[in-house]
């Protein structure tokens, strides 16, 4: 591309790039390279696990819908994010897959709240007691920084597209499947603790993603190179 | 023209279909047929034909650089358009944001490579002097030039004209008077 940055008018641009063109292989669909990225994902959440160790009480927890609903929100919101990410790389899909994730997110933090209203009801003011988990906060920012790495790679082509709407659905998605992964291995006192914590690591994420989405997207396109 | 609109674009598709196997010829044609199209939607947002320009090129720049992206299973039209479009609304966001820390560059701020082009600091003022000079006599003006402007001494002067150092003084002289009776005159 070096040669290209001299060039002067239309037409020879036109003819440098046609000079400089050769079979470009077809991305494959957004479907395979969405289960390709969940494969990479879903070897880090397993690791991650294997390494942890499930929580001793989710034998206990697992059958209770308060706790499906707050694993499942979060995994699917993740799931439906980075799939509207692999989408919106396609310059010919629509905008609007970048509002999907939406109604999820929303039925996660809904259901986090109702968690809240719960330990209220159960536990008294206690219920509503808030401490630090910086643990939580560090992992889901870890974990999602490593699945995000691939994801990063494999959506380079929306840098000069749709940079914002493809990272902050990307963003979304790691964070919430991390916040997902987490809620198996550790445990929060009360749901106040999960909707900060989790919350504002997510929100930490998709910040940190969208003030640095042009490096992001430079850098895996040199590197695609 | 619906029809022939939708023509076109399935020919593009075919053409970006070929281009992306390695057909330069076909990624050629299509470049040369696009940019007409894709000047007219730069031209929605932007009137400077040079920012028109700049957002043309950055477009199938952009093409270029994501051509794998495109599926030939799928029109040409909407794959094209939203390229474009996101293209030329970031160049319009570019020179907004840039728009108020820039002046504008007027002819007084042009400079060459040349030294002819850079004698005179004032290039308004060099522009008139070239006027004046031009409408000397051949000789009085060839004079000035190699000794006045070019800085030669009159013996170069005369080598170099073939005139004698003589008619060169005359020369000048009258070149001079002449040159001073019409600046007075414009004052």
């Amino acid at each position: 591309m070096s040669d290209i940055g001299s060039i002067r008018s239309t037409e020879d641009l036109i003819q440098s790039l046609s000079a400089a063109t050769g079979p470009a292989g077809r991305l494959l669909s957004p479907w395979w390279r969405y289960l390709i990225w969940l494969a990479l994902a879903g070897s880090i959440a397993g690791s991650s696990i294997y390494f942890h160790g499930l929580r001793s009480d989710i034998d206990q927890l697992w059958p209770t819908l308060r706790y499906q609903l707050e694993f499942w929100t979060s995994a699917v919101t993740g799931l439906v994010g980075a799939y509207s990410a692999f989408m919106l790389v396609q310059p010919d899909r629509d905008d609007r897959w970048a509002v999907l994730p939406l109604p999820f997110l929303g039925s996660w933090l809904l259901t986090l709240g109702g968690g809240c209203y719960m330990d209220f009801v159960h536990m008294g003011p206690e219920g509503l007691s808030f401490g630090t988990s910086w643990h939580c906060f560090g992992y889901i920012l870890e974990t999602s920084f490593l699945m995000a790495l691939p994801m990063v790679f494999m959506l380079r082509h929306a840098g000069r597209i749709r940079p914002g709407a493809v990272i902050l659905c990307a963003g979304l998605s790691v964070a919430t499947l991390s916040s997902a992964v987490l809620t198996l291995f550790h445990d929060l006192d009360t749901a106040l603790m999960v909707l900060i914590w989790h919350g504002s690591a997510t929100v930490a994420v998709c910040v940190f993603g969208f003030c640095l989405r042009g490096p992001a997207f430079f850098i895996s396109e040199r590197i695609a190179r | 023209m619906g029809e022939h609109s939708t023509e076109l674009k399935s020919d593009w598709s075919g053409l970006m279909a070929a281009a992306q196997d390695g057909d330069r010829h076909a990624y050629h044609r299509l470049l040369v047929e696009v940019t007409p199209y894709l000047r007219q939607i730069a031209r929605r947002r932007l009137r400077n034909p040079t920012d028109i320009e700049d957002a043309v090129q950055d477009v199938l720049l952009t093409i270029h650089s994501v051509r794998q992206t495109y599926d030939p299973t799928r029109p040409f039209g909407p794959w094209l358009a939203t390229i474009a479009d996101r293209r030329v609304l970031d160049l319009c966001r570019k020179l907004q944001r840039r728009g108020p820390r820039e002046d504008a560059l007027g002819p007084e701020h042009e400079t060459f490579n040349a030294v002819p082009a850079n004698v005179y600091p004032d290039a308004l003022l060099n522009r008139d002097i070239a006027r004046a000079l031009g409408d000397l006599p051949e000789g009085q003006r060839r004079a000035v030039e190699l000794v006045n402007i070019q800085g030669m001494d009159l013996n170069e002067a005369a080598a170099a004209s073939g005139q004698s150092v003589g008619s060169l003084k005359v020369a000048i002289h009258r070149a001079l008077k002449a040159l001073r009776a019409r600046f007075e005159d414009e004052k």
